[in-house]
């Protein structure tokens, strides 16, 4: 990203704009010396209508005063940011159990499962934070890493949007999804004065943990210890939904109503002890919402190591007072006392 | 005293009546070398004529802003006062009759004809003393023609007329063609280096003393150069238009001595005029 403006290295030197009405004022004074030669004006050649005197001093005080904007030597300055240096690093944990293929979610007026309802938005969530690095830990009887900390936002996309749950044992191992997403951020070494900054977990569940080695609590306290915040939202509505049934060969057979069992408590927990928010999102609109929320919760923010390029821009200025002086003592016959 | 002698010769050709037998001066006409007492005496003698004692010089000197000026270490007025009181000097050794006119922008002096060692010495004291002033315009040429006019009036037929100027290019008198039937007219003319030649470079920022406008003068642009060229030419023109005998054109340069200037133009006019009344 660029950011371009002028600037004046030594903004003081502006106060040499004192010194030409004191210029002016000397020049108005000044003795000029002149030989008395008689007929002299009969030995130059006949006048064309030369140029006023009054030309003469413009010049020169003009390109006296383009030196003096030289002088206070013009910058353009260049703010690169560089990438790695702003944002947040990000990991999204997905969760991939059976549970997430109930229908409960509606897009476009069509029923649709809880993953296709969020998948396009964690896709455009993405999308927004174009400077941050995001890393996806997907689990369901267990947790695995789809993607370390990437710039490769569109990488990340094309892997989201290949996510289904037949890839994935049933189960929801909360607590190991968490650990693997809190040791992926610590990898990356972002600590700063101690605390862990910049890097916080999103975690998307719609059920309770029943499988994997550790607590979802256990892990939670990893977080809030190395001071990043868990972000959960709980997907899918309480209560009796309904659920596709597929037959041996995979085909839908049709659909029975399953009642949801997300476990509240414990997300809230997370989040609280982490420093995070909870949130419930019972269709798509919902989940646009809460990422909305995260997002200004966790402003872009803009490195503090800020790299500018200054680059030297005297010359556009010095070269036409050069220019201008010269023009100034070419114009001849004209250092009479009387132009200013 | 050879300049009186060639003075002698140079301006007055032999009279009539003769007077006496006075002893020979190097620069005297050979021809009236008397050769009896010469021989008498043995040593050289000429016979002197009556016209001889009565002379009558009149210096028209015209001090215009030229004479201001000078590209070296003398002004062309320095050398103009040396001349006159050059001629002065001359006139007390042959107790001629000299008057002056002294004329410049703003005021004009007549000398009344004076003769003898104390009238004379007391006219080129005043003159030589005359307030230095820079004067800045020119003179203007009706002034110059008045002048002229009772001058005419004033002096004797056949009267010595020296016109000491630096005669600027400009148009020649009405009056000048009577001046030139009643005097022998001879121009005395100063010279600057700068009058003469172009130098090769030098800026000047100056001011014209004949008309006060200030100007740049570059003698490294050709256009001046040209035009300076021109000027001089225009200038030698009126020189040889005023005085069209080469004998009766003196140019003193300022920066060389200006007795011997004048020696070497007595030399060559008594010459000329020799060769002159030898054809008669």
């Amino acid at each position: 990203m660029l950011v371009e403006h002028l600037s004046f290295a030594y903004p003081w030197m502006f106060a040499a704009f004192l010194l030409l009405p004191i210029i002016s004022y000397l020049r108005l004074k000044k003795q000029v010396h002149r030989v008395l030669i008689p007929y002299a004006a009969s030995w130059l050649p006949p006048r064309r209508n030369s140029a006023p005197p009054m030309w003469k001093a413009v010049l020169l005080y003009v390109s006296l005063a383009l030196l003096i904007l030289a002088a206070a030597r013009p910058q353009k300055m260049i703010a690169l940011q560089p990438t790695e240096k702003q944002g947040y690093d990000i990991m999204l944990a997905i969760d991939l159990s059976g549970s997430m293929l109930a229908e409960d979610a509606f897009q476009n007026g069509k029923r649709v499962s809880r993953l296709r309802a969020i998948l396009p938005i964690i896709q455009q969530f993405i999308r927004n934070r174009p400077n941050d690095r995001i890393g996806i830990v997907v689990f369901g009887g267990k947790a695995y890493t789809l993607a370390n900390l990437t710039m490769q936002h569109d990488w990340l996309e094309e892997q989201i949007g290949r996510l289904s749950v037949e890839h994935l044992e049933d189960g929801t191992a909360i607590g190991d999804a968490l650990g693997i997403a809190v040791s992926r951020l610590t990898q990356k070494d972002r600590v700063q004065e101690g605390v862990r900054t910049g890097s916080f977990i999103v975690l998307i569940t719609d059920g309770a943990n029943n499988s994997g080695y550790l607590q979802p609590l256990q892990s939670a306290q990893l977080a809030a210890r190395l001071g990043i915040p868990v972000f959960t939202i709980a997907v899918g509505r309480q209560g009796v939904v309904p659920f596709p049934v597929f037959d041996r060969a995979g085909h839908l057979r049709g659909y029975e109503n399953r009642v949801s069992e997300i476990d509240f408590d414990t997300l809230q927990h997370i989040s609280r002890i982490t420093e995070g928010k909870h949130f419930h999102a019972e269709d798509a609109a919902t989940v646009e919402k809460i990422f909305a929320e995260i997002d200004k919760a966790t402003p872009k923010r803009f490195s503090a190591e800020r790299v500018t390029l200054t680059t030297e821009e005297f010359h556009w200025l010095a070269i036409p007072a050069l220019l201008f002086l010269f023009l100034s003592l070419l114009l001849r016959g004209s250092t009479n006392a009387t132009s200013f | 005293m050879a300049l009186a002698g060639f003075y002698r010769s140079a301006f007055r050709g032999r009279g009539v009546d003769f007077d006496q037998v006075v002893k020979y001066v190097y620069g005297d006409d050979v021809r009236t070398i008397d050769w009896n007492v010469t021989a008498r005496r043995g040593e050289p003698y000429r016979k002197k004529y009556i016209e001889e004692r009565e002379l009558s010089l009149h210096i028209f000197f015209e001090e215009g802003p030229g004479m201001f000026f000078g590209s070296g270490n003398r002004i062309c007025r320095e050398c103009a006062l040396d001349f006159i009181a050059l001629i002065c000097y001359l006139c007390v050794l042959n107790r001629d009759c000299l008057s002056i006119n002294h004329l410049t922008a703003s005021s004009h002096t007549f000398y009344k004809p004076g003769r003898g060692r104390s009238s004379l010495f007391a006219t080129a004291q005043k003159i030589l003393n005359s307030p230095y002033r820079v004067i800045s315009g020119q003179i203007e040429d009706t002034k110059l023609s008045q002048v002229l006019r009772t001058t005419v009036r004033l002096l004797p037929k056949h009267t010595i007329f020296f016109w000491l100027s630096d005669f600027p290019p400009r148009d020649i008198p009405k009056v000048w063609p009577i001046l030139q039937q009643r005097f022998v007219c001879i121009g005395v003319r100063i010279d600057d280096p700068w009058y003469t030649a172009t130098p090769r470079s030098g800026m000047f920022s100056a001011i014209d003393t004949s008309d006060g406008e200030t100007l740049t003068l570059d003698w490294g642009n050709p256009k001046v150069r040209r035009q300076h060229t021109q000027w001089r030419h225009c200038r030698e023109q009126i020189w040889k238009r005023l005085f069209p005998a080469a004998a009766d054109r003196l140019t003193l340069q300022v920066g060389q001595p200006t007795f011997k200037q004048l020696y070497e133009f007595l030399l060559r006019r008594t010459r000329l005029s020799q060769r002159c009344s030898l054809n008669i």
